[in-house]
């Protein structure tokens, strides 16, 4: 039994314990239901490819909270306005030696360390992406859901609406969507000091840049816009699956809410789809952010975005610098190849033919 | 019955998809931004005259309907002005698409070069090494970001070793585009296909016979197929890998083994059955890359509609992003047409 | 055992075990299997869903794939031209040629052993190119007259019929008719009528004999429905847990079943003649065949059990007149 999942287990008991003791009976209750995500932990952590996603996610999450803290330069400091006798030299490539006082990993064109501004991005790429999964998610869920359970007109409006936004582009109608936004948002935080502190604080950046963070809201303003409608889609097929199975007809039958119809019988069976779903697209919401700030449509210099970062080295590239397009490319890959590792493990995890045959490796140890 | 009036019915959708292009465009034109006419004119300074001028001329201080309107009839029509040139966008989007085209099919062919082979053994051997690396492979071209990918292989191919070319796309001369109009003013139908392909500079240049242009073009354009190839390689052989295993585990298969057909027609039933749904994923992955060529055109530094697109996003000219968006969607929605169609054509089930 | 057949017998199967060597251990689905079939008879394999039969029956004609491997066993087979092969020791290759050809094989659900994209021409055609060296345009002639052998009006116009815009009883007809397009020996049909009506149910049982008459085939029927039995089959084979438990000619089953498994499967049907007071049903579950220990696998469900049941194989105990039962019960001591 390998030691992640033994954690996990523990925490699973632990939770258990938790809610024994606010409710007794609980348990015995959810035995069935403990032993199944027991299963389910079991399964995941079998997966080479599971774990090394999980620790890669681990990693950049603790870069993505920690990481402005840990950075040792600001990152809206140039070092060339300071010493304008470096001019000629940057950006400078990494030099592991003696290299009068410069940064070991290299720098880029305004004399700033790449490294720890690539340890800066890692916070305003994740918080991006959970911020556009998450709200995108629950928007797709919100329509999805009273889509698939009303039917009848709701649903229809609804779906020809979702459908339209479908049969285009996303990455175009994100370009076009960010760009007129911007304007909009560049006013809106202007008037608003509290907002524009908070949008701030979120991503480790400078207050007083507004016009920056407006950019910054833009692109996920625009993702959200265009990320929902594959979730409503979802939704609305699990929940019309779900309906066909009669749970709902016989819940109806025996006079439960509507409320209690989708929080106990509909949601848990659309839990493991959208977990996948979810996980994919903190993947594919990380690259496409950097897209679009690659594209310009995101914060200017001096924000530590990695997509500019590497948009900016473009200007030199390749021979006077490869090293922030290596470094910068290589954070944009770790946060989502751990994602995307994750992802493929949990897929493997609810398909129910991979897991029966690790399921059967597994009976004799889990069912404790 | 049939594949006839299922294009009918299809083609009924279309309209509406259509006016919901429009409608988007609308929306980004002229209802999202607070202050369109800056967004408009971009953060230049203008005399206020001029400013009235413009006013009047777009309507922007008029109802919405005729701003609608008016919309409508200059994308369609094709005369919407570019401010930076002051020609109609059209002219530039005629000579660059073709070129998005170009790029579009090497990128294609890369990625069915390289997915579908690679589907095919991982099938074959389940379970294998083959199989493992596969998957890998499918991962890591979904999480690397994909112009990081274009610097690299640009870095490889280009600077260390000179097998590429960066600069300009051949184009045949102009002596074969004048044979190319005459033949779509004088043969009727057949004629205007042949010129449509023709633009193409591929297709186009060994129509005249000039096939230099084909060498150049080669050249030029497969580092960046190679790239998009690359990026989606990995993602089509999965597909192919688990459509075919499930194909070749189904019930059909195991009664074709059991009436004794040979290995061979039962991989044809398996490869037939499988192919549907990896056509229509291959079709979607075309779109795709039409999209992707906004960021393939801007590093590879090709002129095609994507780098007209970057350019009109850097220098805010709004004229260039509104045509753009909508040309881009009206292809994305031709091309799940046409994928719908070819499903039709392969899976008799669907034409009902 | 012997290398040689009588005249009249077509297929004789002994000692067949299989096994399938899984993550959870190893299966034993099969164990010391046997069976005859005659000319022109109808053999039926009974059985609970899970004892093996399909497995049986699929190890005959070696479409066994890894994980599974036979074990053991012999299956003489006499084929049209008079020559006795053991279809085990065969390659795949001459295994090939006779499946379709001189033994054939349906399955149970009709719908998805069509394939969606092939025409119900295509697959009857396909079959007879595979084995016969006739034309495209002669083999499709044949197609037109095989659907209409298996009773499907219009056989002309549903000849180019794609499955779904068939109905399930045609289905299950054009897949009759793939099967019999070369004129089998042997037709292996696997609960053919288990996902139809029931009206369909009982013209497909009579097309079935009407073939068998008119092709001079020998039909192995594999079922879970003694109805059927009852109704079509000449001799019948008990298995469970993946072993022969009894067999006999069909009255005998019916009226003096041997095997305890046999009695309560036979009382769990009710007799719509008599006045049933209660539904019998046999108490536990389908028997764990993964790593199975000595034994009989009826012992832990059996209301008979003696200790040495659950401790040796039972042995197989001849009744006389092609009765045989494997029970400890019968056990002469």
């Amino acid at each position: 039994m390998n030691p992640v999942y033994r954690f996990g287990s523990w925490l699973i008991d632990k939770y258990a314990g938790l809610r024994e003791k606010i409710s007794p009976g609980w348990l015995e209750k959810n035995r069935s239901k403990l032993v199944e995500t027991k299963l389910s932990v079991y399964v995941f952590t079998a997966s080479r490819i599971g774990l090394t996603g999980l620790a890669l996610v681990v990693i950049t999450l603790f870069l993505a909270i920690f990481g402005p803290f840990i950075a040792w330069e600001p990152y809206d400091v140039y070092p060339i306005l300071n010493k304008p006798e470096l001019a000629g030299k940057l950006p400078h490539p990494p030099c592991f030696g003696d290299c009068e006082g410069l940064p070991m990993f290299g720098t880029d064109q305004y004399g700033r360390d790449v490294l720890s501004l690539v340890v800066r991005g890692f916070r305003i790429a994740l918080v991006m992406s959970i911020i556009i999964v998450v709200t995108s998610s629950l928007i797709g869920i919100v329509i999805g859901l009273v889509s698939g359970y009303f039917g009848g007109l709701v649903d229809e409006i609804l779906m020809r609406f979702t459908d339209m936004m479908l049969a285009f582009p996303g990455l175009i109608l994100a370009i076009a969507f960010s760009l007129t936004l911007r304007l909009s948002l560049r006013d809106f935080l202007m008037a608003n000091p509290t907002a524009t502190s908070i949008v701030a604080s979120l991503f480790a950046l400078n207050p007083k840049d507004a016009p920056n963070l407006a950019n910054l809201l833009s692109v996920f303003l625009a993702l959200i816009l265009v990320w929902w409608p594959p979730y409503a889609r979802v939704v609305r097929g699990s929940v019309l699956s779900v309906k066909e199975q009669g749970f709902i007809e016989a819940a109806k039958a025996l006079g439960l809410s509507t409320w209690k119809i989708l929080t106990r019988h509909i949601f848990p069976n659309i839990m493991s789809p959208l977990l996948v779903m979810v996980t994919f697209d903190f993947a594919t919401a990380t690259l496409s952010s950097a897209a679009l700030s690659f594209l310009g449509l995101g914060p200017q210099p001096p924000v530590p975005d990695l997509g500019l970062i590497i948009s900016q080295a473009g200007q030199y590239f390749p021979e006077r610098s490869w090293w922030i397009v290596i470094e910068a490319g290589t954070a944009l890959l770790l946060i989502s190849l751990g994602w995307n590792l994750v992802g493929d493990a949990l897929r493997d995890v609810f398909d129910p033919k991979t897991r029966r045959s690790i399921e059967l490796k597994a009976k004799i140890e889990v069912r404790k | 019955m049939g594949l006839g009036s299922y294009l009918l019915r299809r083609l009924l959708t279309f309209l509406p998809s259509v006016i919901g292009a429009l409608l988007i465009t609308y929306l980004i034109a002229y209802v999202i931004p607070t202050d369109p006419v800056r967004a408009w004119v971009g953060e230049k300074l203008m005399d206020p005259s001029t400013l009235d001028k413009l006013k009047k001329e777009y309507k922007f201080d008029a109802p919405w309907y005729e701003q609608f309107a008016f919309l409508v009839e200059k994308l369609l029509s094709g005369t919407l002005i570019d401010p930076v040139r002051g020609t109609p966008v059209v002219q530039q989007v005629a000579q660059r698409f073709p070129i998005t085209v170009e790029l579009a099919i090497f990128g294609m062919l890369f990625t069915v070069a390289i997915g579908i082979p690679l589907g095919i053994v991982a099938a074959a051997k389940k379970d294998s090494v083959i199989d493992f690396f596969v998957r890998i492979f499918a991962l890591f071209g979904s999480s690397i970001p994909a112009f990081v990918l274009y610097y690299f292989l640009i870095l490889a191919f280009y600077v260390y070793v000179r097998a590429s070319l960066l600069a300009g796309v051949p184009f045949y001369s102009l002596s074969c585009a004048a044979r190319l109009d005459s033949i779509r003013d004088t043969v009727p139908v057949l004629g205007y296909v042949v010129w449509a392909v023709g633009q193409v500079p591929i297709f186009g240049a060994p129509m005249c016979g000039e096939f230099s242009v084909v060498s150049d073009t080669v050249v030029r354009m497969w580092l960046p197929g190679l790239a998009l190839g690359l990026l989606s390689g990995g993602f089509i052989a999965r597909i192919v890998r688990n459509s075919l295993l499930d194909a070749l585990t189904s019930e059909s298969i195991l009664f074709a083994k059991a009436r004794g057909l040979t290995n061979q027609r039962i991989w044809r039933h398996a490869l037939k059955n499988a192919f549907a749904p990896i056509v229509t994923i291959l079709g979607l992955d075309f779109a795709g890359l039409l999209t992707g060529a906004i960021i393939a055109e801007t590093v590879f530094n090709i002129p095609g509609m994507g780098l007209y697109m970057y350019q009109g996003i850097t220098r805010l000219n709004f004229p260039i992003i509104i045509a753009g968006t909508f040309l881009f969607s009206i292809i994305y929605i031709v091309m799940n047409l046409i994928v719908d169609l070819i499903y039709a054509l392969i899976d008799p089930r669907v034409r009902y | 055992m012997s290398s040689t057949l009588p005249k009249n017998q077509v297929l004789a199967v002994r000692d067949l075990s299989v096994r399938f060597y899984t993550y959870a251990g190893v299966v034993h689905a099969v164990s010391q299997a046997y069976l005859d079939v005659f000319e022109g008879e109808t053999v039926a394999l009974v059985g609970e869903t899970g004892c093996g039969k399909s497995v049986f029956t699929k190890a005959i004609t070696g479409l066994i794939d890894p994980p599974g491997r036979i074990e053991t066993g012999q299956a003489l087979f006499r084929k049209r031209d008079g020559t006795i092969v053991d279809l085990i020791k065969l390659s795949p290759e001459e295994i090939r040629e006779i499946r379709g050809n001189e033994i054939a094989y349906i399955f149970q659900d009709p719908s998805s052993s069509l394939d969606p994209l092939y025409t119900a021409g295509d697959h009857i055609a396909e079959t007879i190119l595979e084995h016969r060296p006739i034309t495209k345009d002669e083999a499709y002639q044949e197609a037109v007259q095989l659907l209409r052998d298996v009773l499907i009006p219009n056989p002309e116009v549903r000849v180019k019929n794609y499955p779904h815009e068939l109905s399930g009883g045609m289905r299950q007809r054009v897949v009759i008719a793939t099967a019999i397009s070369n004129k089998p020996r042997l037709l292996i049909a696997d609960e053919p009528t288990t996902n139809l009506d029931v009206t369909v149910q009982a013209q497909i049982l009579d097309l079935l004999r009407g073939l068998k008459e008119k092709y001079k085939m020998s039909l192995l029927l594999i079922t879970h429905n003694l109805g059927v039995v009852a109704e079509t089959a000449d001799r019948v084979y008990v298995m469970y847990g993946g072993r022969i438990a009894e067999t006999a000619d069909v009255n005998t089953i019916f009226e003096a079943p041997m095997h305890p498994y046999t009695q309560l499967l036979l009382r769990a049907v009710p007799n719509p003649l008599k006045r049933i007071e209660r539904l019998e049903s046999i108490p536990g579950t389908v028997p764990n065949l993964i790593d199975m220990k000595p034994g009989c696998p009826f012992a832990p469900r059996c209301p008979f059990a003696m200790e040495i049941c659950r401790r040796e194989d039972p042995p197989r105990i001849d009744l006389g007149n092609g009765h045989v039962v494997h029970c400890w019960l019968h056990a002469k001591r």
